[in-house]
C-alpha cells in the first residue's frame, strides 16, 4: 500500500502539468513539482496552506469560485485562458518575467467521504503565441489593405477633383473668350483703319487659337470623366472632308503646300454618326499634317474597305511628307500630353492632347486609329470606322435648302434673356443682323414678366442668371403659356454634366453652346421657325 | 417513448423556478467573467421526445453544443445548444471586433465550452441544491453537429425524454436564442418527478 502511494506521488510529481489538490477547507494537500518549478513556491511551503494564502491574487476570481463550487456542489469547471488571462502567477522562467497562459480544469473528487478538488493546469502559452502571431498577421494585412483602399480612394478623388477643376476652369475661360470674340467681330464692323483691322485680325486669330486649346482641355476632361456623348446625325463624309480642306486652305497656301483628296466613288452619300466629332478628329489629323510638313503635299484618301448590308467599313488616311515620327515614339503618340519629343512642343505648339482626344473619340465610335511613319520621309495617320448607311435620303438636297449666313433674313421679335452685358451686346448684334428685333431681359424674372406682356417669335435663354435662372424661367413660362408653343433656345456656356438634358427637362426646345458663331445661331433658328 | 409522462402544474412550476435560479446565477457569473452585462431570459420549460427536439431545432441546422454528463441519483446528459452561426456571434461580442473571423472560429471551441460550462453548472447546481442531492458531473465536452447526430451521440437509453428549455441570451444589443436540453431516461424521469414531489411536500 505504501509502495502504491509512493508510485502515485512519483506519478503526479512527474506530470507535465500543474497539479494542486485542496481539501474542503481549501487547504493544499498536493502541490506538484511542475507547480514548484513555475511558481517559485516549494512543496513544503505550500502544503497545508490555504490556496488564497499562497495565491492572494485569485481572491474573487472565477477560478476560486469554481473551486468553491467543486467542493460544495461537486461541479467541475473549465477555466480557459480566453476569458481568464493568467489566473495564477506562473512563469516559464525563474526570473518570473514571462507569464504562462493557462487552461485550468477544476475537478471535484470524493475520497472516503472527504471532498477534494483537483486543480489541473496546462501550459498553453505556445499555442496562444501561435494564435497571436497569426492574428497579428491578419491584422497587419488588414491595415495594409485598408491603407491601399484609402490611397486608391484618394487618387480617385484627386482625379475627380482634377477633372472637375479642368472643366470649371475651361468654362470660366470660355466665357470671357466668348466676350472677346464677339466684341472683336463687332469692332470689325465699325470701319476700323487698316492698322486697326490688322490688330483686330491678330486678336481674332489669337483668341481662336486659345479657344482651340480650351476646347481640347474640355474635351479631354469630358473623355476622362466618361461624359463625352456622341450625337448621331446623318452626314456626307466626302463633304466633311472637302469642308475641312477648304477651311485649312489659307494655311496650306501660306506654307506653299498642296492638298490632294482621293475619294472612293463607292462611298455612300449619307452615313449616320457624330459628324461634329468626326470632323474634329479629321481636322486634328490634317492640321497636324500641315503643322509638321514644310514642303511637299498632303494626301487625304478615303477608301471603302468592305460594304455590308447596312454599313460600310471605311478607311481614311492622311499622309504627309513631313518630319516623320521615330518608331519608338509612335506607340505612345496617342497617349495624352505626348508629342514626338518635347522640343516639338516648343517649335510647333499645341497641347499634345489632340491625338489622345482623337483616339478616344474614334474608340467611342468603335473604330480604330493608327500611324505609320518613317522619320524625314513622312507619316500616314489612318482611321478605320464602320459607319451605318442612311438610305433613300439625299443629303445634298437638304443642304441646298440651307442658306448661307449672309443670305438669311428673318423677321419677328426675339426675347433675349441674358445677364452679362457683353453677351447681350454680341447676341443682340447677331440677331439684329439677321433681321430680328430684340427685347432684352436681364434675368429669368424679367423674362417671365415680359413674356406675359407680349408675344415673342423665339426666346434665347441663358441658363445661369441671378434672381431666377433660365431653367426656372422656362418652367414658369411653360406654365403660363397659352396658345402656340414659343420655341425657347438655351444659350449655355456650361459644357459639362448633362447640360442638354437639364435644358430639355426644364422645357426648352434646343440649345446653343457658347461661344457661338452667327452660323450656329442661324442653323438653330432655322430648325424652329 | 411515444407518450411523455406528465408532470402536474406544481411540479412544472418548481422545476421552472429551479432553472430560473440556475439561469440567473449563470448570467451573473458570465457577466462577471466577461465584464459586460449579459442577461438570460426566464426559461420556458417543455418535455419533448427526441424526434420533437430534432424538428424543433431544425433537421439540418448546424449546432454548437456543450454537454456535461450527470450521474448519481439520476442520470442525464445536460446540453447547452446554440445555432453555430449565433455561437460565433456570441464569441465575437464577448471578445471584441478586433479579432478576425478566422480567429473567432478558432476560439469558438474553447470560449463556448466555458460559457456552456457556466450555464450548465449553474443549472445543475440549482437542481442539486433544491433536491439536497450531490451529483457526479463530468467535464464539459464541445461538439458541432446537426441535431440528430448530436442526440445519437448523447442518448443514454432508448426511452429518453428531453427536458427542453429555451433561453434567450442578451448581450450588447443582441438577442440570441439558445437551448438547454436534459436527456433523461424513463427511470431518471421518475427520480426527477419524485424529487420535485418531495421538495413540494416539504414546502407545502
Amino acid at each position: 500500500m505504501t509502495d502504491i502511494s509512493g508510485l502515485y506521488q512519483s506519478l503526479y510529481h512527474n506530470l507535465d502539468l500543474g497539479l494542486i489538490a485542496v481539501d474542503r477547507s481549501m487547504r493544499i494537500v498536493i502541490f506538484n513539482k511542475w507547480m514548484c518549478a513555475h511558481s517559485g513556491i516549494t512543496e513544503d511551503y505550500a502544503v497545508g496552506k490555504e490556496l488564497s494564502d499562497i495565491f492572494p491574487q485569485i481572491h474573487e476570481t472565477r477560478l476560486i469560485s469554481t473551486v468553491r463550487d467543486a467542493l460544495e456542489h461537486g461541479l467541475p469547471a473549465i477555466v480557459s485562458s480566453i476569458f481568464n488571462r493568467t489566473p495564477l502567477p506562473l512563469f516559464t522562467n525563474s526570473k518570473q518575467t514571462d507569464r504562462i497562459h493557462q487552461n485550468i480544469h477544476v475537478i471535484p473528487v470524493t475520497n472516503t467521504n472527504n471532498q477534494y478538488c483537483i486543480i489541473q493546469i496546462s501550459d498553453i502559452s505556445a499555442s496562444i503565441g501561435r494564435e497571436k502571431a497569426l492574428e497579428q498577421q491578419v491584422q497587419e494585412r488588414k491595415i495594409v489593405e485598408h491603407e491601399l483602399r484609402e490611397t486608391l480612394h484618394k487618387l480617385e478623388e484627386a482625379s475627380k477633383v482634377k477633372g472637375e477643376f479642368l472643366a470649371s476652369m475651361s468654362h470660366e475661360i470660355r466665357t470671357p473668350i466668348n466676350g472677346i470674340i464677339g466684341i472683336t467681330r463687332l469692332l470689325k464692323n465699325t470701319s476700323p483703319t487698316e492698322q486697326q483691322s490688322d490688330y483686330l485680325e491678330i486678336i481674332d486669330n489669337s483668341v481662336q487659337l486659345l479657344l482651340t486649346v480650351i476646347n481640347d482641355i474640355l474635351d479631354y476632361s469630358k473623355l476622362e470623366a466618361g461624359k463625352l456623348i456622341l450625337h448621331e446625325t446623318e452626314f456626307n463624309l466626302n463633304k466633311i472632308i472637302i469642308d475641312i480642306i477648304n477651311m485649312l486652305k489659307p494655311v496650306v497656301d501660306e506654307k506653299h503646300l498642296s492638298i490632294v483628296n482621293n475619294s472612293d466613288d463607292n462611298l455612300h452619300s449619307s452615313y449616320l454618326g457624330d459628324d461634329v466629332r468626326l470632323k474634329q478628329v479629321l481636322l486634328n489629323l490634317l492640321s497636324n499634317a500641315i503643322k509638321f510638313t514644310d514642303s511637299g503635299e498632303i494626301k487625304v484618301s478615303t477608301q471603302l474597305i468592305e460594304s455590308k448590308a447596312n454599313s460600310s467599313l471605311i478607311r481614311i488616311e492622311v499622309s504627309d511628307s513631313g518630319i516623320g515620327i521615330a518608331p519608338e515614339v509612335q506607340s505612345r503618340l496617342f497617349e495624352k500630353f505626348t508629342q514626338a519629343d518635347s522640343s516639338t512642343t516648343r517649335k510647333y505648339g499645341g497641347t499634345g492632347l489632340g491625338l489622345s482626344i482623337s483616339k478616344n473619340i474614334i474608340e467611342l465610335m468603335h473604330g480604330s486609329i493608327g500611324v505609320e511613319s518613317t522619320p524625314d520621309i513622312g507619316s500616314t495617320f489612318w482611321i478605320e470606322l464602320e459607319l451605318t448607311q442612311k438610305t433613300n435620303q439625299s443629303v445634298n438636297n437638304s443642304n441646298e435648302n440651307k442658306k448661307t449666313a449672309t443670305e438669311v433674313k428673318f423677321s419677328g421679335n426675339v426675347l433675349l434673356v441674358e445677364d452679362i452685358i457683353v453677351n447681350q451686346l454680341i447676341a443682340r448684334s447677331f440677331l439684329e443682323n439677321i433681321g430680328f428685333s430684340v427685347v432684352i431681359a436681364n434675368n429669368g424674372k424679367e423674362a417671365l414678366d415680359l413674356y406675359q406682356e407680349q408675344p415673342f417669335t423665339l426666346v434665347f435663354m441663358d441658363c445661369q442668371m441671378p434672381v431666377m435662372d433660365g431653367y426656372e424661367a422656362t418652367r414658369q413660362i411653360r406654365k403660363v403659356e397659352t396658345g402656340s408653343h414659343t420655341p425657347i433656345i438655351a444659350l449655355t456656356a456650361l459644357a459639362m454634366k448633362d447640360d442638354a438634358q437639364l435644358c430639355y427637362d426644364a422645357g426648352m426646345d434646343d440649345y446653343v453652346t457658347k461661344p457661338y458663331e452667327l452660323n450656329d445661331l442661324i442653323s438653330c433658328i432655322q430648325k424652329w421657325i | 417513448m411515444d407518450k411523455i409522462p406528465q408532470m402536474d402544474e406544481l411540479e412544472l412550476d418548481l422545476l421552472n423556478e429551479i432553472f430560473n435560479l440556475g439561469v440567473g446565477n449563470a448570467a451573473a457569473s458570465l457577466s462577471q467573467m466577461v465584464k459586460q452585462e449579459i442577461k438570460l431570459s426566464v426559461p420556458e420549460i417543455d418535455f419533448l421526445t427526441t424526434d420533437q427536439l430534432i424538428t424543433n431545432l431544425g433537421q439540418d441546422k448546424l449546432l454548437c453544443s456543450v454537454s456535461q454528463k450527470v450521474s448519481g441519483p439520476l442520470i442525464a446528459q445536460s446540453i447547452v445548444l446554440f445555432p453555430d452561426a449565433d455561437s460565433l456571434e456570441i464569441v465575437r461580442k464577448l471578445l471584441g471586433d478586433q479579432i478576425s473571423d478566422a480567429g473567432i472560429a478558432e476560439l469558438q471551441n474553447e470560449a463556448m465550452t466555458e460559457i456552456g460550462n457556466i450555464v450548465l453548472n449553474a443549472c445543475i447546481g440549482s437542481l442539486s441544491e433544491a433536491f439536497s442531492e450531490t451529483f457526479i458531473i463530468d467535464l464539459p465536452e464541445f461538439e458541432r453537429a446537426t441535431p440528430d447526430a448530436l442526440i445519437a451521440s448523447k442518448q443514454l437509453s432508448d426511452d429518453s425524454y428531453i427536458l427542453f428549455i429555451r433561453i434567450e441570451l442578451m448581450l450588447s444589443e443582441s438577442k440570441i436564442t439558445g437551448y438547454l436540453a436534459f436527456l433523461i431516461g424513463g427511470a431518471s424521469f421518475n427520480v426527477l418527478q419524485n424529487s420535485l414531489r418531495k421538495t413540494l411536500d416539504a414546502l407545502l
